[in-house]
């Protein structure tokens, strides 16, 4: 095969300039317009902020005293006129600043349920709730308003016109094979246009999501994805066997002795009971299964951190050093995205921090990897992890944070994700999660973000009357929609039938503590 | 924010569209997606501008931010279509062209369908150095990367092209041998 010339075909390249479509005048000119728009709406917003940013100071030096930021250079002025980010060559020293912890063991998963014993003394037990003052009081629950028969299905909810679509779709594609299938709330994800679909064996569903269509939201376009793994589990068959099976009351107290206080709630944050996710009642035995879940330890912290507004890649890079130890050499490449805006270094070898902060430059976590990094060796137990993730915190959480409650922790081949929530008065606030990844074959903290400017959620209402957990119980065994589901299994295994919550709704099931309302 | 917001987006608007518009509609080989590309670059730069304190040359600024705009719109294309079937809009109609221009349209065509077969990252550093005729010193400071490395992947993208151009030519011919 014979080449063209390499000359040649740079010639050919210039001439492309000459043959290509100049721009449409009148596209152009709509597009100016629009972005002129958006530029005296930025304009706008920005005024507005002012005045209530200036009015919301003055009451808070009133009441509080002022809170300043912690270097005067770095103080949250909108009118901070400062650098902007180059794309310039960006030469950062190997983010490895965090030394690899000393390794005595090797966990196994196995070992996670220890790890409140033996772990540093800031991690204690905390499965009751430790409330200083004001102490819950009990009050009357109010009269339930639609009591629930508990032996009646759980009324179906309205499907969303996406969800119809979906089914429709379904159907088109699987024929009657389709009435296997319902509408799957829970692995849904309607705001990407992901409709999940959960398939039912002998009247029962699964409590996987067996299909999902997805129905592009720019073009409308519309796939089908099966899962034929969770299919083949034996459940088929399986006769229905609903003898032996415990029922839901004792189900419902099993699952309601998981019930804990918590603030909660996206419109409006209130008090409320809730139940652990991801924890079932075997049907069979009456046991919970994933129990361990339940558990939520406690750790006490000292945040050091103060509000940090970075408005300039040399701010960044300041905090980058301060903080983690990390040098950054050159301009950062800013970025915009839909959370606001990205200060990233990259030696182009592998080796790269990121910065993420609000459109306003409030600080929201950073990212970092090393190119030796990744490695699916196993040298940092849980516990050193832990320890690592809680000591990073440490360095942004705000002072007022005393105590955090450890939400989860992820487990994948070469990291440790934790989610802490924060406490106020040992109860811990939902919604506000601080998410920090440590790689488990060097020590290294590779991500952690979270809100550390909004603390609007310190001031929730704290003297306000529950119900005590008996109540909430007894509301929980009474209201609670439990349904039975097959739980996922490895193949060749014995199908599990267990109890779950059925979820109708994006909110998860809950109890309003002040009112004994059920919330869903 | 400065009060001249809307002003200064308008000028740098205007100074800098077309740059910005061909070097993505080299990139696309699609007019509307050039189009709508360039309105998301001029809408992410109008969020940081404020922050633009001059260092940098505007349009090294927005050649950066269109780089950004260009990868993610391959990542959402790739897999609805590797090359555009609308490069026939953008080329004058070949009818009643002499056969020596007509001869030079074609390769014009094929060059165009090749770039497209480029990886993004090669197809971007071809058009600015060879397209829009930056200096491997310009090319380095929009892509933010070491000069050595430009120079290295001009070349490769370079030989990628010869060898896509070599290969439809031979395809060519063969079709041409089997009417």
């Amino acid at each position: 095969m014979s080449l063209p010339d390499e000359d040649h075909v740079i010639e050919l390249l210039k001439q492309v300039r000459q043959e290509s479509n100049p721009p449409r005048q009148v596209w152009k000119q709509m597009g100016k317009e629009r972005l002129i728009r958006e530029a005296y709406r930025m304009q706008q917003a920005v005024m507005v902020k002012r005045v209530v940013a200036g009015a919301g100071s003055l009451a808070a030096a009133v009441f509080m005293g002022v809170w300043l930021s912690y270097d005067s250079s770095l103080k949250p002025s909108v009118d901070t006129q400062t650098t902007i980010s180059t794309p310039a060559v960006i030469t950062a020293t190997p983010p490895n600043a965090t030394p690899s912890p000393s390794v005595e063991s090797k966990a196994k998963p196995e070992e996670k349920q220890e790890v409140g014993a033996k772990v540093d003394n800031k991690i204690v037990q905390n499965q009751a709730v430790t409330r200083d003052a004001p102490q819950p009081q009990t009050v009357a629950p109010e009269a339930a308003t639609n009591p629930l028969d508990m032996s009646r299905p759980t009324p179906t909810r309205e499907k969303s016109p996406m969800e119809v679509q979906a089914e429709a779709y379904l159907q088109k594609k699987l024929g009657v094979q389709s009435k296997q299938f319902e509408v799957d709330h829970v692995h849904s994800n309607l705001t990407q246009g992901e409709v999940a679909f959960r398939k039912i064996i002998n009247g029962i569903p699964h409590q996987e999501n067996s299909a999902m269509v997805r129905i592009s939201p720019k073009t409308g376009e519309m796939s089908l994805l099966l899962y034929p793994d969770l299919e083949d589990g034996g459940i088929a068959s399986q006769p229905t066997n609903r003898d032996g099976k415990i029922d839901k009351v004792k189900a419902a107290q099993q699952l309601g002795s998981t019930l804990r206080l918590v603030y909660a709630g996206k419109k409006q944050r209130g008090l409320q009971y809730v139940v652990a996710s991801d924890v079932y009642v075997n049907a069979k035995t009456g046991k919970l299964i994933g129990q361990e879940r339940a558990e939520k330890k406690s750790v006490s912290v000292s945040g050091q951190g103060k509000l940090l507004v970075l408005k300039t890649s040399d701010e960044v890079a300041e905090l980058l050093e301060r903080k983690l130890d990390i040098k950054v050499e050159q301009k950062a490449f800013i970025g915009v995205n839909p959370h606001g805006i990205s200060y990233s270094w990259n030696d182009g070898r592998g080796n790269g921090v990121s910065v993420e902060t609000t459109d306003d430059g409030a600080f929201l976590g950073f990212s970092q990897m090393a190119a030796d990094g990744r490695q699916n060796e196993r040298e940092t137990t849980y516990e050193q992890a832990q320890t690592l993730a809680i000591a990073h915190l440490e360095k942004f959480l705000p002072t007022d944070i005393r105590e955090l409650s450890v939400e989860a922790s992820q487990e994948s081949p070469s990291t440790i994700q934790f989610t802490f929530a924060p406490k106020v008065n040992g109860i811990p606030v939902m919604d506000h999660p601080y998410k920090v990844s440590v790689e488990l074959a060097s020590g290294l903290v590779t991500e952690l973000t979270g809100n550390f400017s909004d603390l609007s959620w310190i001031q929730t209402d704290q003297t306000a009357k529950t119900l005590s957990k008996e109540e909430a119980l007894d509301q929980f065994v009474q209201h609670a929609p439990l349904e039975l589901v097959y739980l996922p299994v490895e193949k060749g295994a014995e199908p599990v039938l267990a109890y779950q919550i059925r979820w109708d709704s994006e909110q998860s099931w809950a109890i309003e503590a002040t009112t004994g309302k059920v919330i869903n | 924010m400065s009060p001249d917001l809307a002003e200064r987006i308008g000028v740098i608007y205007e100074t800098h569209y077309d740059d910005i518009y061909f070097f993505l509609l080299y990139f696309t080989g699609r007019q509307e997606d050039a189009e709508d590309m360039v309105q998301e670059v001029f809408s992410r730069l109008l969020k940081i501008l404020p922050r633009y304190d001059g260092r940098v040359g505007m349009k090294t600024w927005l050649f950066s931010i269109a780089k950004h705009v260009a990868i993610d719109h391959y990542r959402k294309q790739k897999w609805q279509r590797l090359f555009s079937d609308n490069w026939l809009a953008l080329m004058k109609s070949t009818e009643g062209l002499p056969e020596e221009e007509l001869a030079t349209k074609e390769e014009m065509h094929r060059i165009q369908r090749a770039l497209q077969k480029l990886k993004p990252d090669q197809r971007i550093i071809v058009i600015l150095r060879y397209i829009k005729e930056y200096s491997v010193k310009e090319t380095a400071e929009i892509l933010a990367i070491p000069e050595t490395k430009v120079r290295v992947d001009c070349h490769r993208g370079l030989k990628a092209l010869q060898k896509i151009l070599g290969s439809a030519c031979e395809g060519r011919i063969a079709n041409e041998f089997a009417r």
